[in-house]
């Protein structure tokens, strides 16, 4: 269907609309006519992404010079999005005939998922990837004409630079016309990127200053850059600009820069000019200009208006002296990591007493970064992963010497499983405002949109990352029957209340009512249930208690049990299967954990996921002293006292959790919070509204035979029928609703509008668009 | 019998049937005809073979695929009176249409195999046969009868007044083809209740084959509606988890292995298998070997209670033990054939280790390392369990690098992908047209489905006795399976419209219409307590007796009230309908003495609870009897007023 939102002519490719969804476009456009951010807080599976992309895409044909840039989280993400993407330009541009605009929309991602080389290909890490490939494609490798090549690059130099794609290309997509056409996907979608209307690719393409500058550093400034799923991204921009070591990498690196030492010898003995003209262009100031896309190495740590635009000085210059300040700085670094030490500093402190013990300046730190990858370049190292911990040390360099404020070391003892279960120190750098990476974006941007399921409260996410939107919109979710069942669980069948709290989690009596209520549940639920577990020590602790008890075996009865690990791969086949006893029958119990990688992106609709359990809230840690920084630094900087930032972000990743079950209208699901904590007024409030509305009284203070009645009850309301007719027009619009919507009146410029017996079709003038296009509504 | 001219037909014989055959390698004829299968020399003018259809005893034809199409008859002697069965194979010869006339023939051959005869005289074959269930093995092709024996019930059985023609009796009567008989006997073989009803009914002669599978419309046409079957898979239980059960007299653990246990404990640890290999019977025996296993850590390591696995030696299993299952990583490469929605995998390269700050300890998946072979072991079994790959194929699959994928397997597993996300995104709400696809329902116990669940619970139903039932049930499954089993089956008069009227759409769950039925045929039956105590009552040899003979007074209830004729209501009975209302009556009184006699037993051994189990039925098949002797009265009385 299509209709005007104002004076806009929105292209939508269905035949109905959920009322949120007009709402959330009414929003969003009212945004990006006044500029300036925005904050979007809409149900999740109320079809969010189709509506921004309608919307954005529409507004494209007005205006056609805006790109749009849509950051998601994961890489299934970037898939989805990219196909309904696909969906909507083809509406779009099957109803704009003729006057279809040529349109590019793109997804983008890393070597690991674009490389189509049969043998690179096949590595699962992305490091493994990137290195790889440069041993066929560096500039020196190629100029060899004995050493090994990668076709599908050679090719892409030959022939990738007058190549212009048109339509939607997925990384599906694009990898199938790199096989197609023997062009280097990789390359092929970093130079298209340019060009391309609607990019879609993760966040660390516009947040991670490594990556930015090199990717999204040229982009236009009227934008529209879209932040889907949001609700973490202060954590991004952190963690964007936070590292940590310990002692092995810090051996590592030692050991690099002795590698690169000798490699200067040799090359002072074969290759002296080399060095020498490395050595005049950093004097003129040119450490990472003319590099080729093959050779380039990840950018400057620190956001875009801090790197420093000066020659390198003089004291790093030479490639010795350089490394021996390095060597220096390492050393320095060993004898602060002693193991039974707890410190934290600030990034002054830190520099002072550098300085006093090895003389090195804050100013000459500054340059580590691009003074190391000029370095790697004049050397021709390729095995870029080999070299990773000397660039990690780099990198900090540069960080700790051009932030002061907002920023923390930290060193404290770290539980290392890889290194014989030792306890050994780590030395974190910390960032501790959010807002330091956001800024850029805010600035550099005409419209920019955050929006998730949860991103209540509002108010926070507004502080955390200073900015001040000109749109806030937070959509209910309407609906003519209740299709969400939350069971708020303070106590067991024996009445013994239940709760993670630290000091009763590990209970007999907790642990085993936790377990009889999934033994209950699995009996009673169909198909897919979801457990989350606070922590991974947390499941370790439960499962290994549960399967003492024979709890897991009574599951088993009733479902199959799957687990997620540690491993991305094995968790992923693990999530395959489960889908599949969910799909045969069988039913199946997903035992995972509140922020590891299945509660984020993965979607559990209709039968994969009719109920979910949430063991305990998710608080994170309170001992960690990054953490207790970082609250300080909330409490003194921007207001928000401790115990509210931690409630809201427990909070939100319980809603995230939960959130994973309802993906549609007719889907439906029972959440089970487990803790009497969750009881609690100010606790509960921070829920999203849509999950919110359906707490009511009976919901509230039960026990596990309480919740079992409940569910019971609630499935069977849910085993009736539910037609459309009982949606239309309360929870679901045709055209006809919409018309009659005030912002929906056809503009005044409209000469006639004629409305056949179907109501759908109308003949219609727009000053935008060539006159008389045709209106059916498909 | 002498043949003239082709060959000479006896009065009122016709040829239903032609084909060129060869036969001990002559070229001849083949006639079907309404009574006899003939067989004439080409060169010559008279039968060379000839016998008659009902001495046709089973019949075997070859195999589609066979060059040749061959008919292999086993033929009753009727020279010799005896049981033994002459063979004579036909080869069809037609150029082109071999196969063809092969069909018609098997076919024919198929509805006289079935015996056409029985009781009540609609065909002029003067003995009649009984079908009898026989357990013999049969090729898929073929159908078979076994021994017939000519059976008694001679009461019923009348001449007919009038001689009918053979063959329009034949068109009369519905043949039944060889795909129906082969829905029969499946749908007997997975239903033993039904089988037992069968058995005892129409084994003995108290119903007629025809009318019970009237009566019965609506579950055939159910059961032949379900495409393919349900497949049973195996049983979701952790069966090589075995737990011990302790002898407090003797202070004793006992494990028991049967071979499934085994079985599942050498494909959930490959190294017992392994080692098992290695070690029996050449070094240890076996009862040895298990005694190790079970006291090994590698039997105790992943039950999680380390502290009571003893410290014995465990060189046996830890020499094959590979410890990769407690690596946090164990692919080394990507995967390739994965669902691009759930490849969190993918992600994981965007983010460089090292980079990023470390918030929670807690939240460090290195911390699973101690439980991640109890983890996997869950993954590893429910993957087992689907027939699923699981990480260990992957391992192996990447190991061996047999597949390697090219360029076309990409465009496949790419276009797979591809699809999997264009559905996934795809708002159906959203449609116009929304039929949203759902999968059928395929459940072949469907009592223990739909009745288990509304009989409270998971509580009633313990875990062993659970896993009893199941292995019961499959084993009895595949038993009957094996052995194949395949029935001669009668067929019958065309049933009374009032049977087929009031039964064929009730006939799908056997049980509650037939509790109904009684109810509102007898006022006060305590039907719905018979039903609740069926979870209640203990297994024994009384409660199969019991259902039993509750399952068989239903059947004859059944029949006897839709033969049964009202005054003022439907038709008057046809003289079929009498009889068989008269026979079904007489079975009945003599069911119920039977079951007198029981009650009688259970209550001099003072099981009067047991006994009044028998009550309502009892009472119900009472009024039956009372309402069968006014019947018989009313007939009587009406036959000497006409």
């Amino acid at each position: 269907m299509k209709f005007y939102l104002e004076d806009l002519l929105v292209y939508f490719p269905y035949t109905y609309i959920y009322p949120e969804q007009y709402n959330y476009m009414l929003a969003l456009k009212r945004s990006l006519d006044s500029g300036g951010p925005c904050i979007l807080e809409m149900p999740s599976g109320t079809g969010k992404t189709v509506s921004l992309l309608s919307l954005i895409s529409s507004y494209q044909v007005k205006h056609p010079t805006a790109k749009l840039i849509y950051c998601s989280r994961t890489v299934p993400e970037i898939e989805q999005a990219t196909e309904e993407a696909r969906r909507v330009i083809q509406y779009r541009n099957s109803e704009l005939g003729d006057q279809a605009p040529k349109t590019l929309v793109m997804a983008m991602s890393s070597r690991r998922n674009l490389c189509v080389h049969p043998r690179v290909s096949e590595e699962r890490d992305g490091k493994v990837v990137d290195s790889l490939c440069r041993d066929l494609t560096s500039t020196w490798v190629r100029e060899n004409n004995n050493a090994e090549k990668c076709t599908y690059f050679e090719k892409f130099e030959e022939q990738g630079k007058d190549i212009l794609l048109e339509g939607v290309y997925s990384l599906d997509d694009l990898k199938e016309y790199g096989i197609k056409s023997g062009l280097c996907p990789y390359f092929l979608s970093r130079r298209i990127l340019d060009f391309a209307n609607i990019v879609i690719f993760s966040y660390q393409y516009m947040l991670d200053p490594k990556i930015a500058s090199l990717i999204s550093g040229s982009f236009p400034t009227n934008s529209i850059v879209v932040f889907d799923e949001a609700h973490n991204i202060d954590n991004v921009c952190i963690n964007s600009l936070s590292l940590n070591f310990d002692n092995k990498l810090l051996d590592n690196s030692l050991k690099s820069i002795n590698k690169m030492k000798q490699k200067i010898d040799t090359m002072k003995k074969e290759d002296v000019d080399r060095l020498t003209r490395e050595y005049t262009s950093l004097v003129e100031g040119l450490a990472r200009s003319g590099v080729r896309r093959a050779d380039e190495i990840s950018g400057d740590p620190v956001l875009p208006q801090d790197v420093i635009k000066e020659a390198v000085p003089g004291n790093i210059r030479k490639a010795e002296h350089f490394l021996n300040l390095l060597k220096r700085l390492v050393e320095y670094l060993r004898n602060r990591l002693k193991p039974n030490l707890v410190l934290s500093e600030t990034p002054l402190v830190f520099l002072q007493s550098l300085y006093h013990s090895t003389q090195i300046t804050s100013r000459t730190l500054r340059f580590c970064s691009q003074r190391l990858s000029s370095l790697i370049r004049t050397l021709r190292l390729s095995d870029l992963n080999q070299f990773s911990a000397v660039s990690l040390i780099a990198d900090f360099a540069t960080l700790v010497g051009t932030y002061t404020t907002g920023f923390l070391i930290i060193i404290e003892p770290f539980y290392q499983a890889r290194v014989g279960h030792q306890i050994e120190p780590i030395f974190q750098f910390s960032c501790l405002d959010a807002s330091i990476g956001m800024k850029p974006i805010f600035d550099r941007y005409r419209s920019v949109i955050i929006t998730s399921g949860t991103l209540s409260p509002i108010d926070i996410y507004t502080k955390i990352l200073k900015f001040r939107p000109t749109v806030i919109e937070r959509l209910n979710m309407t609906l003519s029957r209740s299709c969400i069942c939350p069971c708020i669980l303070t106590r067991g069948s024996d009445q013994i209340s239940i709760s993670t709290k630290f000091d009763v989690r590990t209970d007999t009596a907790v642990v085993r009512n936790f377990g009889s209520l999934l033994v209950e549940v699995s009996s009673v639920v169909p198909d897919g249930i979801i457990c989350f577990f606070t922590s991974y020590s947390y499941m370790e602790q439960i499962v290994s208690v549960w399967n003492e008890m024979g709890l897991l075996n009574n599951i088993l009865t009733n479902k199959l049990i799957f687990v997620e690990t540690a491993d991305a791969a094995e968790s992923a086949l693990a999530l395959q299967n489960y889908k599949k006893a969910c799909d045969n029958g069988r039913g199946a119990v997903l035992l995972s954990v509140a922020r590891g990688k299945v509660s984020e992106g993965i979607d559990f609709d209709q039968q994969y996921g009719r109920c979910v359990i949430l063991y305990g809230i998710p608080y994170i840690n309170t001992e960690s002293r990054v953490l207790r920084a970082r609250l300080e630094y909330l409490r003194d900087n921007m207001q928000i006292r401790e115990n509210e930032f931690l409630t809201f972000d427990a909070m939100r990743t319980a809603s995230q959790c939960v959130g994973r079950v309802i993906r549609g209208k007719t889907d439906y699901g029972i959440m089970i919070f487990a803790d009497k904590r969750y009881n609690r007024l100010d606790k509960r409030n921070k829920l999203p509204q849509w999950i919110l509305q359906f707490v009511q009284p009976q919901h509230l203070n039960l026990s596990t035979d309480m919740a079992i009645n409940l569910s019971r009850n609630f499935l069977r309301e849910m085993g009736q029928p539910y037609t459309r007719e009982s949606q239309l027009g309360k929870s679901l619009w045709s055209i006809e609703h919409i018309e009659k919507q005030a912002t929906s009146k056809p503009p005044s410029s409209a000469t006639t509008t004629t409305t056949t017996t179907n109501g759908h079709s109308l003949n219609n003038n727009h000053n935008d668009t060539s006159p008389d296009i045709n209106m059916n509504d498909k | 019998m002498s043949a003239v001219q082709r060959f000479s037909k006896e009065p009122g014989e016709t040829v239903v049937l032609r084909a060129n055959t060869k036969y001990s390698d002559k070229v001849g004829t083949l006639f079907y005809t309404s009574l006899r299968l003939v067989w004439v020399n080409q060169t010559q003018h008279e039968p060379t073979v000839q016998f008659r259809l009902p001495e046709i005893k089973s019949q075997f034809v070859s195999t589609p695929k066979s060059a040749r199409a061959l008919i292999r008859l086993f033929v009753k002697d009727s020279t010799v009176n005896s049981e033994a069965l002459n063979e004579y194979i036909f080869e069809f010869i037609h150029p082109s249409k071999a196969r063809e006339e092969l069909n018609l023939f098997r076919d024919k051959i198929a509805t006289i195999v079935e015996p056409v005869t029985s009781s009540t005289s609609t065909t002029t074959s003067p003995t009649s046969t009984s079908p009898n269930i026989t357990s013999s093995t049969s090729s898929t092709t073929s159908t078979t009868t076994t021994t017939t024996t000519s059976s008694t019930s001679s009461k019923t059985t009348e001449k007919p007044a009038v001689p009918q023609n053979p063959y329009l009796s034949q068109l009369k009567q519905p043949t039944i083809s060889e795909q129906q008989i082969k829905q029969r006997v499946t749908l007997l073989a997975s239903n033993p209740e039904l089988k037992e009803v069968f058995d005892s009914l129409v084994g003995k002669k108290v119903i007629s084959e025809t009318d019970f599978w009237e009566s019965r419309k609506g579950l055939l046409k159910n059961d032949a509606s379900r495409s393919d079957k349900q497949s049973i898979g195996m049983p979701s239980n952790l069966l090589s988890d075995v737990r011990p059960t302790t002898d407090s007299q003797s202070n004793q653990l006992k494990y028991r292995l049967t071979p499934t246990v085994i079985h599942q404990i050498f494909i959930q640890y490959p190294a017992v298998e392994k080692a098992y290999k290695a070690n029996v019977p050449t070094k240890i025996s076996e009862q040895d070997f298990w005694k190790k296993y079970i006291m090994s850590q590698h039997f105790h390591r992943n039950r999680g209670n380390q502290a009571t696995a003893p410290s014995g030696d465990d060189d046996l299993f830890s020499r094959y033990d590979t410890d990769e299952w407690r690596e946090i990583k164990i692919l080394k490469r990507k995967i390739e054939d994965i669902n691009p929605l759930l490849d969190i995998s993918a992600t994981e390269g965007e983010k460089e280790a090292g980079y990023g700050v470390i918030i929670d300890q807690s939240q460090n998946p290195d911390k699973l390392e101690k439980v991640l072979p109890l983890l996997r072991k869950f993954n590893r079994h429910s993957s087992l369990v689907l027939g699923a790959t699981d990480i260990s194929q992957q391992q192996e699959h990447q190991a061996t690098k047999k597949t390697k994928y090219d360029n076309s397997d990409k465009y496949k597993l790419l276009e797979i992908n591809k699809k999997i996300l264009g559905e996934h995104i795809e708002n159906k709400e959203l449609e116009n047209e929304n039929t949203p696809q759902l999968p059928t329902l395929k459940i072949l116990d469907q009592k223990r489905y739909f009745e288990g669940a509304n009989a409270g619970g998971p509580s009633q139903f313990t875990m062993e006795s659970k896993q009893q039932l199941t292995e019961m049930f499959q084993k009895q499954y595949s038993k009957l399976q094996q052995q194949g089993c395949s029935f001669s089956i009668v067929n019958q008069k065309p049933v009374t419209p009032v049977l087929s009227a009031s039964n064929s759409n009730s006939s799908n769950v056997p049980l509650n219409p037939i509790l109904q039925e009684i109810q509102s045929q007898s006022t006060g039956s305590a039907g719905t307590k018979t039903q609740s105590d069926e979870y209640n009552l203990k297994d024994g040899p009384f409660k199969t007796d019991f259902y039993h003979t509750f399952r068989t007074s239903n059947e004859l209830l059944r029949h006897f009230w839709a033969t049964t004729y009202t005054p003022g209501r439907g038709a008057p009975p046809t003289p079929q309908q009498i009889e068989k209302n008269t026979k079904l009556c007489d079975a009945i009184s003599k069911h119920y003495d039977i079951l007198e006699n029981k009650k009688k037993s259970l209550i001099s051994s003072n099981k009067n609870n047991q006994a009044s189990l028998f009550l309502s039925i009892l009472e119900s098949l009472n009024k039956s009897i009372e309402k069968g002797n006014s019947t018989i009265l009313s007939t009587s009385s009406s036959h000497k007023l006409g």
